[in-house]
């Protein structure tokens, strides 16, 4: 354990860590903006191209998701430097949005869907980049 | 207290669905539940309707998307109720009228319970059936997206009616293909002239010019095998003339008339190029039974008779079919001054035109101690009928038999039998005669059949006879009492040229086809932008002027304008003359 705690302070790759956290959080700034942009198409139409996009949003989601739990995984080497759960992850609030998320896709009630993308997902995904600049921070004065 | 101050707003425009609304129970599948603005929103069988965060804001969001198809036309067709919140926002932002298409008396009944809708209910018409008001403007249709979904396919054929309506309001290209011979020739030119009179691009394909083929192929061999099928190549070659001439034509409707010589192949093919086909039998089911080779090949199949003859179709699976009486043309059916000779020659107290079947040869003869004429073919001129014949048994055109009319102080109009001795007890349509004496303002005596009931008023504006007794004596009365006969053949000019012309019998034949439907055809787009060649050629120029008569058109061809000009009566001005020149290359 400790041999890895070493290997993860190596300076190269607490900046590969800091640069992927940058990534996350454009990502999430970029999915809560995308999943905005497609709330009035899919409220007002039924076109391919609106389900393509939604289909697109959800993969990149996804991606963003498999990261965050690499994230909370190595951060359990730190305790978290401290931190409150991430936003998505505390009490569930992830899992219990995209399985709402999951259900009015199942019944194609395509505004139930589109009210939780704009109330929940796109504000929790802020939240989560506003989560992703603390820790930033904190492994920063960690490498100070 | 929401739900009485809505029916009793809609009671004002619609006491009907306000009755509907008021006796209708919830139901299970219709739930309104709580959004988190505290203000209602609706699910349909766990879909939901509005958002269940904020139905205002959604609204909002909703009018402002369809802003540009709000400002652009004047009338707005609105696929879906809901909970009307977006009926609200819209009638917040325009004054045009606005038509609500929603199915579902359930959601209906519980918008009306839930939300305060009385300010939006004078504004606008609900429908919820799938009959489409009359087009007069140009439309844009919003669609509420949770709502069509829920109803598609009922939404889906709204569209496609009020598609038809727009088609139909812009003009449509019609093909009229008239028979060979025989009665319904000349009906094919009337109902050509009658739609052109409505505003649609018409060509009439008259195919009277194969007569002289026709005759020739009766007369050449008794072998009737050899006949037929001399018909049968006839009729391909005219298909094929008809097919190739659609091509050219494009057109959205194909009107063929009784024996039209249209082969099953060439309806097949217009079908698959999804042109609508409508065929008018304006024949008696009983003697022509070829009906039931070629009714199924059109898309709608219109008759002169109903009741026993809408069983036969119903049996033989044919569902179009729609009753659509014959009429008068009041351009050549009308009254004329006649000159003194004319009078003398062409008038009688009494006079029928029309061929000697053998219900008329017998009938008639009961009336030979009357001053009586007798005019057209297939008469016994051996008989004692002999002396009322005219002209040997001539057959007569129709600007003479209008004369007639006009100078017979009667005209008798018996319906044709072959083997009743006088009237037909089963005769269920009414012949063309019986319109078209009326419009030339002649008195008529006709043969009582139950068709006439739905027509005319018998009495105040036709008379009729239950034989050959009753026609002498009335014939005796109304000879006696000119001012009552002239009232009465008033009477029945007006009622003809307001209710049984060939335009509105045309009129009533597109109202059905619209109301089912009009396909789209698959002819490719052809033509240049109007807005674009007006823009090209400068607004105020000759030629851009020139453009402005084509406003309803978003598209158009050469042929379209030269179509136009040749419609148009008086001079050719420098314009026309180009694009006729043009043409004329093009040809």
């Amino acid at each position: 354990m400790n041999e890895l705690k070493k290997e993860i302070e190596r300076p190269e790759l607490f900046n590969a860590i800091r640069n992927s956290i940058t990534d996350a959080r454009f990502s999430a700034k970029k999915l809560a903006e995308v999943f905005t942009d497609n709330i009035q198409p899919l409220r007002m139409e039924e076109s391919e191209n609106v389900f393509v996009n939604l289909s697109q949003n959800i993969q990149e989601l996804d991606c963003f998701m498999g990261f965050m739990a690499e994230l909370r995984e190595g951060m359990r080497f730190f305790d978290g430097f401290g931190l409150p759960p991430d936003p998505i992850s505390s009490q569930g609030a992830g899992m219990n949005l995209f399985q709402e998320m999951n259900s009015s896709l199942a019944s194609k009630d395509w505004i139930m869907l589109s009210d939780l993308i704009e109330y929940e997902l796109s504000p929790l995904l802020l939240r989560e980049d506003e989560w992703l600049g603390s820790l930033s921070d904190k492994i920063s004065e960690y490498d100070a | 207290m929401s739900f009485e101050n809505n029916i009793s707003a809609l009671r004002q425009t619609d006491g009907e669905l306000a009755e509907i609304l008021s006796n209708r129970r919830g139901v299970s599948h219709v739930e309104v539940v709580n959004t988190k603005k505290n203000i209602p929103s609706l699910r349909v069988n766990n879909i939901s309707l509005h958002s269940l965060y904020d139905p205002v804001k959604e609204a909002e969001a909703w009018v402002k998307f369809y802003k540009g198809d709000i400002d652009k036309e004047a009338s707005i067709y609105v696929f879906g109720f809901g909970l009307g919140y977006h009926l609200q926002e819209l009638c917040r932002v325009t004054d045009r009228l606005v038509t609500v298409f929603e199915p579902s008396i359930d959601v209906l009944r519980k918008a009306f319970e839930t939300v305060e809708l009385t300010s939006v209910l004078s504004r606008i018409k609900i429908i919820t059936d799938c009959s489409i008001p009359a087009l007069n403007h140009r439309f844009s249709v919003l669609h509420h997206k949770p709502s069509v979904t829920l109803n598609r396919e009922y939404f889906d054929d709204i569209h496609a009616k009020l598609r038809s309506r727009e088609a139909i309001r812009r003009g449509l290209r019609i093909l009229v293909v008239s028979p060979i011979y025989g009665g319904s020739l000349p009906v094919a030119g009337y109902c050509s002239s009658s739609l052109i009179k409505m505003g649609h691009t018409v060509e009439l394909i008259d195919n009277s010019r194969f007569g002289d083929a026709l005759f020739y192929a009766k007369d050449i061999s008794e072998n009737r095998q050899r006949y037929n099928s001399m018909l049968n190549h006839l009729s391909s070659f005219i298909s094929e003339a008809v097919t190739a001439r659609c091509e050219t034509f494009r057109p959205d409707l194909v009107l063929a008339l009784a024996q039209a010589p249209l082969a099953a192949g060439c309806l097949d093919n217009l079908r698959r190029k999804k042109v609508t086909t409508a065929y008018w039998f304006v024949e008696d089911f009983r003697f022509m039974e070829y009906w039931k080779n070629i009714a199924g090949h059109y898309d709608f199949f219109f008759t002169i008779q109903k009741g026993q003859f809408f069983n036969e179709l119903q049996g033989a699976g044919i569902k179009n079919y729609h009753y659509l009486p014959m009429a008068a043309c009041p351009d050549i059916h009308k009254p004329g001054r006649l000159s003194e000779d004319e009078m003398k020659y062409y008038g009688s107290d009494l006079s029928f035109v029309g061929a000697g079947y053998y219900n008329r040869r017998q009938f008639m003869r009961g009336l030979l101690d009357f001053d009586f004429k007798i005019w057209g073919s297939d008469w016994d001129l051996h008989s004692d009928l002999a002396r009322c014949i005219q002209r040997g048994g001539a057959r007569i055109d129709t600007d003479e038999i209008v004369k007639i009319f006009n100078a017979s102080k009667i005209n008798i109009n018996l319906h044709s039998s072959t083997y009743h001795k006088g009237i037909n007890p089963f005769g269920d349509f009414i012949n063309p005669r019986t319109f078209e004496i009326m419009a030339c303002g002649g008195f008529q005596l006709t043969d009582r059949r139950p068709a006439l009931d739905g027509l005319f008023e018998a009495g105040e504006e036709i008379i009729v006879f239950d034989d050959l007794g009753d026609l002498r004596s009335k014939a005796a009365y109304y000879l006696d009492h000119p001012e009552e006969r002239n009232m009465i053949a008033q009477r029945g000019r007006q009622i003809v040229l307001r209710e049984h012309t060939y335009e509105n019998r045309m009129k009533e034949m597109i109202e059905v086809i619209a109301a089912r439907g009009l396909r789209q055809p698959l002819w490719p787009d052809e033509g240049e932008e109007v807005e674009g060649l007006i823009e090209e050629a400068g607004r105020d120029s000759e030629l851009g002027k020139y453009l402005y008569r084509f406003p309803g058109k978003r598209k158009i061809t050469l042929s379209d304008i030269t179509d136009e000009i040749s419609r148009t009566e008086g001079e050719i001005s420098g314009t026309e003359g180009i694009f006729m020149l043009m043409n004329e290359f093009v040809r």
